[in-house]
């Protein structure tokens, strides 16, 4: 997914956010540069723009914290993703707990937020998806998100997730046949 | 949607394959723009500001005149004092160490002799026990018993041995008590 060309950028952008002098400068680069890929993939999940905002926000703050400590084990985007998904999973067992609290569906709690959704049509296909998506349990709907739209090969998302490749084909697999038969039952 | 992912969405039998990926949702317009903007103000309100009350740091306690002078002779002269003490405390201690030591030792060397002096008795003891018809009968099934590994080999097929034979070689060989 990243070339030698973006790997190479990463380092100089992690060697450059090491120097207190150009640290500010490093990490807007930082941001721009990664900012869109992780709003869409933490916006997949959490569904509204404002939730995706904060859990963003916070994903940056943690960014700036740990950077200093990164090392180069695996990709600055792999290590990104890593703290996207752990930052949006925290961010939906508070709301589930919330939830249990307050007596009011996880489930109906994404669903109301997709059909608050500007140009929400359920009629089309692509909202559909989104709605056999929302149905999905956290960890089919990551994988299947990684995959379908970001296309991370396996041993990456192995990385990000933590889990054997063979675990996450299997993940996926079981997530794509539940897509379809949403799809095709409604 | 790349070639890879297309294909294992139609070995999957998902309806997918076919189409085009959209993303229906949409971020406000200018959101990415100012983002970075935002979260560098957001960070620099989290380490860089006071304590986020508008408050002074300033402690309003105030330590006594000349403490802070004082405070490093003084500690000097604590740790001088204890070090003393320690001393005199590790010396009387040393010799109820080696008291102890010298007891523990004895009870133990005495332990030591009892069980060893069991250990024999009870071997003698065992052996006054076993019958002369006993040890005869266990040294006959030891020295008659059939000798699998030589009879079972192949390295004597085909040879002609008899009891003659073995006598003879007995003979020879000085075994033969008979």
């Amino acid at each position: 997914m990243e070339g030698n060309s973006d790997r190479l950028s990463d380092q100089e952008l992690i060697s450059s956010f090491r120097d207190e002098v150009s640290r500010p400068e490093a990490f807007t680069k930082l941001v721009k540069k990664y900012q869109e890929r992780l709003y869409w993939h933490i916006r997949r999940m959490v569904v509204s723009h404002e939730d995706t905002d904060d859990v963003l926000q916070n994903v940056f703050i943690k960014v700036w914290k740990n950077l200093d400590g990164f090392r180069a084990e695996s990709n600055l985007y792999t290590w990104l993703y890593r703290i996207a998904t752990n930052e949006t999973l925290s961010w939906i067992e508070t709301r589930k707990r919330f939830a249990s609290v307050s007596m009011d569906g996880n489930e109906d709690y994404f669903e109301n937020k997709l059909q608050a959704q500007r140009d929400f049509d359920p009629g089309k296909i692509e909202w559909k998806l989104q709605q056999a998506i929302a149905r999905l349990p956290e960890k089919q709907r990551i994988v299947f998100n990684l995959r379908y739209y970001d296309e991370m090969p396996y041993d990456d998302m192995s990385q990000v997730l933590d889990t054997s490749e063979g675990a996450l084909k299997a993940s996926y697999h079981h997530a794509v046949k539940k897509v379809e038969e949403f799809l095709v039952g409604s | 949607m790349k070639e890879e992912i297309k294909y294992e969405l139609s070995e999957l039998g998902s309806s997918l394959a076919g189409q085009r990926v959209v993303m229906p949702y949409s971020a406000p317009d200018g959101y990415f723009d100012g983002l970075s903007g935002r979260l560098n103000s957001c960070i620099a309100d989290e380490f860089e500001q006071d304590n986020g009350l508008g408050l002074s740091k300033e402690l309003p306690y105030r330590a006594p005149e000349g403490y802070f002078d004082a405070l490093p002779g003084r500690i000097l002269e604590k740790a001088g004092r204890s070090k003393q003490r320690g001393f005199a405390i590790t010396f009387r201690q040393l010799r109820w160490a080696a008291a102890a030591v010298l007891v523990v030792a004895i009870g133990l060397g005495a332990v030591n002799l009892m069980q060893e002096g069991n250990a024999t008795m009870t071997k003698d003891g065992l052996l006054a026990n076993v019958g002369d018809k006993e040890i005869r009968e266990y040294l006959v099934s030891i020295y008659h018993a059939p000798a699998k590994g030589a009879t079972g080999s192949a390295y004597l097929e085909g040879i002609d041995v008899d009891t003659r034979d073995i006598v003879a070689y007995l003979d020879e060989t000085g075994w033969n008590l008979d």
